[in-house]
C-alpha cells in the first residue's frame, strides 16, 4: 500500500452513488493543469463515503483525490506490457475541479455528457474570447454574451449543462459548515431557496445566495429540510452562532415544526395543543441538555415548559398554521387539505340535472350489466351519474366491480368517450374515462374487470386503468369543456398528498368517482381521504352492504364482514376459510408449510417485518432450496449490505419491490427472478407479474429487492391473491388490519395464529378512527 | 534654385503617374491622409525634403504647383475634405437664418448635443469625415464642436449648457437611490405590467386546475403571521 499525494483523475465510470451508501468510481490520471491524460497504463478505483464527497461524481469530470492506494499490476488488455490498478479504498479527500486552462476547458466540454452538441471548435472559440470568464458567463446564465461567439442553441446547452456546477461553490461552503450531502442536494433542488430574490427599497430586485439564506437562518435546515432539530441546534451552536439564545424566534419556529412533525407521525395531519406542548417541552429539554455541554452556554432564567408555552403562542404561517380549535398543522399539509376540500365542495355545489339523457344512459347500463343489479347497486349508479364527485364504498363481495362496470357504461352512453373522429377504430381506448388504482397490481385487476365481464362480453372501447403513479406521470386534463371522468379504485389507500396531486392535475370540471372500502387500513401517508369523505356526510356516497351469494361461494365476504363489525365468527373454520390454531412459536413454520402446498397461487401476509423475513427464509427453504444464487466474490466491489441482499436471492424466487423503481414498478410490485446473471451494471432479470414487463435492476435498486413469499398487509393492500395465508403473531394488530388481510383472499384463506391473538385482534377497534385529520371538518364548513 | 526646378519636375512627373489612363486620378487614394494630400509622404516619395511642399516653406514654384494640383483635385471632387468644409459653412449659414439666432438648429438637437447624423443626412456631408473615434477630417470635427459650443451660449440657448447637464445628473445621483428608473422607463414598465397581468388572467383561464391552489395561497397570505 502506498500513500498518494493529490492525484488528479478524469472519471471514466461511476459505479455507486450516494444512494448505495458508498461513492465508487473509476478514472484515469490527467494533468492537474491541462486535464490531458497522462498515462495509458494507470487506472484508479476510488471508494469514499458520501460525507467526504461534496458533489455527486459524473463521468467526464476531473477530481482531485487523496488517500492510500493498493497497487496491483495485471497483464495489459492491450497486446503487451502491464497495467497498474490503483485501488483507493478509503479516499481522504475528493474534490471536483473546474478547468483553468484552455486545454482543460476544451476537455471539460468534450467529456461531459451534459454539453453534448458543443464541439471542440466552439469550446476553443469561447476560451479565446472570454478566457476564465467563460465559466462565469455560463454560471450567471449570460446568454447574450455567449451568443456573441456561439449560436443561441449552443449557449442554452452550455448554460443548462453548467447547472450542476453552479452549485459547486455552494457545496464546498455547505460542506465546510458540516451540512450533510443529502441535505445539500435538497437545498439545491428546493427552488425557492436557490432562486430567492429580494427587493431593494428602490424597487431593484436581486438574487440571494443560498449561503446567505442559510447563514441568516440556519434553522431552515430543520424546518424546511429533513435535518433533525437537535442536529441543527448543535450545528448552530458549534458553527453558526455559538451564543444563540435559547428563546431565539428562529429556533422556536424550527422546534415547533419539529414537534408537529413528530406528533403527526402515523398519518395524522394535525397535532393537538396538549400533545404538542409535551413533545415540544421534551425537544427543548433534550437540546438544552446538549447545549449545556458548551463552554459558552448560559443557563436561561425560564424553564423549558415555559419556553414551550411561549413558543406555541407564536404563529409563523410559512412553517405552520394554528386553527381556532388549537390544532397545529404544517403549512404544506394545510395547503393540500384545503385545496382538496375546496375542490370537493365546489364540485358538490355544481349540481347535475338528471334528465332524460341520464335516465336512458342508466337504463342502458343496467341492461348491459353482466349481472342483474340490486336496488342498492342501481342507486349507486344513479348517484355516480348525477354527481360531479361521489364515492362508492363497500367490502368484498358487495358488487363494487359490477356497479363500477355499470357506471362506466352509463358514462360512455352520456358521451364520455374520446372523439370518434380521432379514433375511427371502435376498439381503441376510451381516453375520456381515466381509471386508476393505487398499485400496479390493483390497476391490472381493475383493467380486467371493467373491460371484460365474467360472461366474456368485452367492452367495445377499452378503458385503460393505470397505477396512480403512472396517471400522475402522464395525465394532465386542462380541457374544461370536454367530458371527462376520473375513477380512483382502492381509494382507502389514498393519502392527502396523492389526492392533492390528482386534483391539481385535472380541471375542476372533470368528474371524480372514488371506489373503495374505508374500513380497510388507512394509507401509510398522512390523512385518510376516503374515510373523511364518507364520514363528513357532505360528498354523495353509497355504501354497498348486501353480500351477493353466488354458487360456489367462498364465505370470505361474510367472514370479513363479521370481523369488520367486531363480531367473532361462529365457526373459525368455515367454507374456504381455515383457521390453524398453533402455538405462537410455530406460526412461521406452519405458514411456510401451507405455502409450500400451492406456491404459485399463494402469498403469506404477516403482521411484522421480522415475521415476514422468517416466513421468507422458511418458504424459500421449502419451495426453492436449490435455486441458483448470484455469483459474489470476496473481492467484489459491492458494499457489504448489497452483497447480503443479493446472497439471499435465488433464481425462481418471487420478488417484492420495496421502492418505486419506475412508474410501472412501484413499492409493492411483485415479480419473479428468472435470471441471476450479472450484467455490466445490472443484477439478474425479473419478470413482473402484472404485465409483460421485465426489469434488470441496476445497483442502486438492488436494495429494493426482497423475497416475496411473504409481505406485510400494507404491501398487499390493493392486491388480491387466489390463496392467502395470514400469519398472525405480534405487532399492533387491530380489526381493520385483520379485515384488510382477510379480504386479500379471492378463493381460499388460511389464518395461522393462536386463538387468543385472533380474538383480541377482532375485538380491538380500528386505530384509523383515532387518526387526526382536518379534511372532514373542512368539508363540513 | 536647381533643386526647386528638379522638385517641380519630379512633382509634375508624379502627377502624371497617378493620373491614370482615364485621367481620373484613381491612385490618389494612396496619397491622402484624412481627406487631404499627404505632403510629407509625397515629398518622401519624390526624394526631396519632407517640408518641400509645406505652406511655411513656400519658397517657390514647387509649392505653388502642388497647391494648384490640390485645388484642381478639390474642384473635381476627388478630395472631399474641403467640399465637406464648404458644405458645413453653407449649413451654418442656413441654420443661422435671417435673424442670426440659429433658431432652426433646434431641429438638429438631441438631448444635450447636436445630432450629427441628422445634419450629415440633411446637408450631404461625408459621414466618416466627422464621426467615429478617429474622424477623417478632424478639422471639420473641431468645427462641429465649436459650432455646438456656440449654440450652447446663453445668447442662443439652442442646446442646454454642459454644466447644467452635469449638475442635473449629479443632482439625480444625490437624491435618487441607485437603481432608480426614469419616468419614461417607469411608464414602459407599467405598460409591461399591464400586459403581463392580462396574460396572467388568460393563463388562469387555461389553468383552472390551479384555481383552488391560488385561493388557498390567497387565504394564507391574509392570515396573520
Amino acid at each position: 500500500m502506498s500513500s498518494l499525494p493529490n492525484i488528479t483523475i478524469r472519471i471514466t465510470q461511476v459505479l455507486a452513488t450516494y444512494k448505495s451508501g458508498k461513492i465508487r468510481f473509476r478514472g484515469v490520471p490527467v494533468c492537474p493543469t491541462t486535464h490531458e491524460k497522462t498515462s495509458e497504463r494507470d487506472f484508479y478505483n476510488i471508494t469514499a463515503i458520501p460525507s467526504q464527497v461534496v458533489f455527486e461524481p459524473e463521468k467526464g469530470q476531473v477530481w482531485k483525490i487523496n488517500g492510500d492506494a493498493y497497487i496491483e499490476e495485471k497483464p495489459s488488455y492491450k497486446k503487451h506490457g502491464v497495467d497498474r490498478y490503483h485501488d483507493i479504498r478509503k479516499a481522504k479527500q475528493c474534490v471536483c475541479t473546474l478547468p483553468k486552462t484552455k486545454e482543460a476547458f476544451v476537455a471539460f466540454i468534450r467529456e461531459i455528457d451534459a454539453f453534448k452538441g458543443v464541439g471542440k471548435g466552439k469550446a476553443e472559440d469561447l476560451w479565446s474570447e472570454f478566457k476564465l470568464d467563460t465559466l462565469k458567463h455560463m454560471e450567471h446564465k449570460r446568454t447574450k454574451i455567449l451568443t456573441t461567439v456561439v449560436t443561441a442553441k449552443i449557449a442554452k446547452s452550455l448554460i443548462n449543462g453548467y447547472g450542476k456546477y453552479r452549485n459547486l461553490k455552494y457545496a464546498t461552503w455547505l460542506t465546510s459548515k458540516e451540512i450533510p450531502i443529502d441535505v445539500q442536494k435538497m437545498i439545491f433542488e428546493f427552488k425557492p431557496i436557490v432562486n430567492e430574490q429580494r427587493t431593494h427599497q428602490s424597487g431593484y430586485k436581486y438574487s440571494i445566495d443560498p449561503r446567505t439564506i442559510i447563514e441568516e437562518n440556519p434553522y431552515l435546515l430543520s424546518s424546511s429540510f429533513s435535518m433533525k432539530f437537535f442536529e441543527v441546534d448543535n450545528l448552530v451552536r458549534r458553527v453558526f452562532e455559538p451564543d444563540i439564545s435559547s428563546s431565539d424566534p428562529r429556533r422556536m419556529i424550527a422546534a415547533v415544526s419539529e414537534a408537529i412533525r413528530l406528533c403527526t407521525k402515523g398519518g395524522h395531519t394535525t397535532a393537538p395543543y396538549n400533545k404538542l406542548l409535551k413533545e415540544l417541552t421534551e425537544i427543548l429539554q433534550h437540546t438544552e441538555l446538549l447545549a449545556s455541554n458548551n463552554e459558552s452556554y448560559i443557563k436561561p432564567s425560564f424553564t423549558m415548559r415555559e419556553l414551550a408555552v411561549a413558543a406555541l403562542k407564536a404563529h409563523d404561517k410559512d412553517a405552520y398554521v394554528i386553527y381556532p380549535d388549537h390544532e397545529y398543522q404544517l403549512t404544506p399539509i394545510y395547503l393540500m387539505e384545503n385545496v382538496i376540500a375546496l375542490r370537493m365542495l365546489s364540485m358538490r355545489s355544481q349540481g347535475v340535472i338528471f334528465g332524460e339523457e341520464e335516465s336512458q344512459a342508466c337504463k342502458k347500463a343496467f341492461e348491459l350489466s353482466p349481472y342483474p343489479l340490486l336496488d342498492q347497486q342501481k342507486e349507486a349508479v344513479f348517484m355516480a351519474v348525477e354527481s360531479r364527485i361521489s364515492a362508492i364504498i363497500g367490502g368484498g363481495g358487495t358488487g363494487k366491480t359490477t356497479v363500477l362496470h355499470a357506471v362506466l357504461t352509463a358514462y360512455e352512453a352520456l358521451g364520455y368517450v374520446s372523439n370518434t373522429n380521432l379514433c375511427p377504430d371502435k376498439t381503441t381506448t376510451n381516453r375520456n374515462i381515466k381509471t386508476m388504482a393505487l398499485s400496479c397490481r390493483a390497476a391490472k385487476r381493475m383493467r380486467d374487470s371493467i373491460n371484460k365481464s365474467k360472461d366474456g362480453v368485452v367492452r367495445k372501447r377499452q378503458i385503460n386503468a393505470t397505477s396512480t403513479a403512472r396517471f400522475l406521470h402522464e395525465t394532465i386534463i386542462e380541457d374544461g369543456e370536454g367530458k371527462y371522468l376520473v375513477v380512483i379504485d382502492e381509494a382507502s389507500m389514498l393519502d392527502v398528498p396523492t389526492m392533492y396531486h390528482i386534483i391539481i392535475n385535472i380541471h375542476p370540471n372533470v368528474r371524480i368517482l372514488l371506489v373503495g372500502d374505508h374500513h380497510q387500513l388507512p394509507p401509510i401517508g398522512p390523512g385518510n381521504v376516503l374515510a373523511d369523505v364518507v364520514n363528513s356526510q357532505v360528498i354523495p356516497f353509497t355504501e354497498l352492504e348486501i353480500v351477493k351469494r353466488q354458487n360456489g361461494a367462498t364465505g370470505i365476504p361474510e367472514y370479513s364482514k363479521s370481523v369488520r363489525e367486531g363480531v367473532i365468527p361462529e365457526a373459525l373454520t368455515t367454507g374456504s376459510i381455515h383457521f390453524h390454531k398453533v402455538a405462537a412459536d410455530d406460526i412461521a413454520e406452519k405458514s411456510a408449510e401451507l405455502y409450500a402446498r400451492s406456491p404459485s397461487e399463494s402469498i403469506i401476509v404477516a403482521s411484522t417485518n421480522a415475521l415476514v423475513e422468517k416466513v421468507n427464509d422458511l418458504s424459500q427453504a421449502a419451495v426453492n432450496p436449490h435455486g441458483q444464487t448470484f455469483l459474489i466474490e470476496e473481492s467484489d466491489y459491492l458494499p457489504d449490505f448489497l452483497k447480503k441482499i443479493l446472497s439471499k436471492l435465488r433464481k425462481g424466487d418471487p420478488i417484492l419491490f420495496s421502492e418505486n423503481i419506475s412508474v410501472d414498478v412501484t413499492n409493492g410490485s411483485l415479480g419473479k427472478l428468472v435470471s441471476v446473471e450479472r450484467g455490466k451494471d445490472t443484477f439478474g432479470l425479473i419478470k413482473m407479474d402484472d404485465d409483460d414487463i421485465e426489469v434488470k435492476p441496476e445497483q442502486e435498486f438492488v436494495q429494493a429487492l426482497n423475497r416475496g413469499y411473504g409481505m406485510t398487509v400494507h404491501k398487499a393492500q390493493g392486491s388480491q391473491f387466489p390463496r392467502v395465508i395470514v400469519a398472525l403473531a405480534g405487532g399492533y394488530i387491530d380489526r381493520s388490519w385483520l379485515y384488510t388481510a382477510i379480504t386479500r383472499a379471492e378463493v381460499e384463506l388460511h389464518i395461522v395464529s393462536t386463538k387468543e391473538k385472533f380474538i383480541s385482534a377482532i375485538k380491538k377497534p380500528p386505530s384509523a378512527s383515532r387518526r387526526k385529520t382536518k379534511l372532514k371538518a373542512l368539508l363540513q364548513v | 534654385m536647381n533643386e526647386a526646378k528638379t522638385t517641380t519636375a519630379l512633382l509634375i512627373d508624379w502627377q502624371a503617374s497617378i493620373a491614370g489612363q482615364d485621367g481620373q486620378y484613381g491612385l490618389i487614394e494612396d496619397w491622402l491622409l484624412r481627406g487631404k494630400l499627404n505632403r510629407v509622404a509625397i515629398a518622401k516619395k519624390l526624394g526631396v525634403e519632407s517640408a518641400a511642399f509645406e505652406q511655411t516653406c513656400h519658397l517657390d514654384e514647387a509649392t505653388k504647383v502642388f497647391d494648384e494640383f490640390a485645388d484642381m483635385l478639390r474642384q473635381q471632387g476627388i478630395i472631399k475634405a474641403d467640399i465637406n468644409i464648404k458644405r458645413f459653412n453653407e449649413m451654418v449659414t442656413v441654420l443661422a437664418g435671417e435673424d442670426n439666432k440659429y433658431s432652426s438648429a433646434i431641429a438638429f438637437v438631441s438631448g444635450s448635443k447636436l445630432n450629427r447624423k441628422k445634419i450629415i443626412e440633411k446637408f450631404d456631408i461625408g459621414k466618416k469625415a466627422i464621426t467615429g473615434k478617429r474622424p477623417e477630417n478632424p478639422e471639420l470635427a473641431r468645427m462641429f464642436n465649436r459650432f455646438e459650443d456656440m449654440l450652447r451660449l446663453p445668447k442662443f440657448g439652442i442646446i442646454p449648457p454642459i454644466d447644467a447637464n452635469i449638475a442635473m445628473k449629479e443632482q439625480k445621483s444625490d437624491i435618487m437611490p441607485k437603481g432608480t428608473i426614469s419616468v419614461s422607463e417607469a411608464a414602459k414598465l407599467h405598460q409591461r405590467i399591464l400586459e403581463l397581468e392580462s396574460e396572467n388572467e388568460a393563463l388562469k383561464g387555461n389553468y383552472g386546475r390551479f384555481s383552488e391552489v391560488a385561493e388557498v395561497y390567497r387565504r394564507l397570505g391574509q392570515m396573520k403571521s
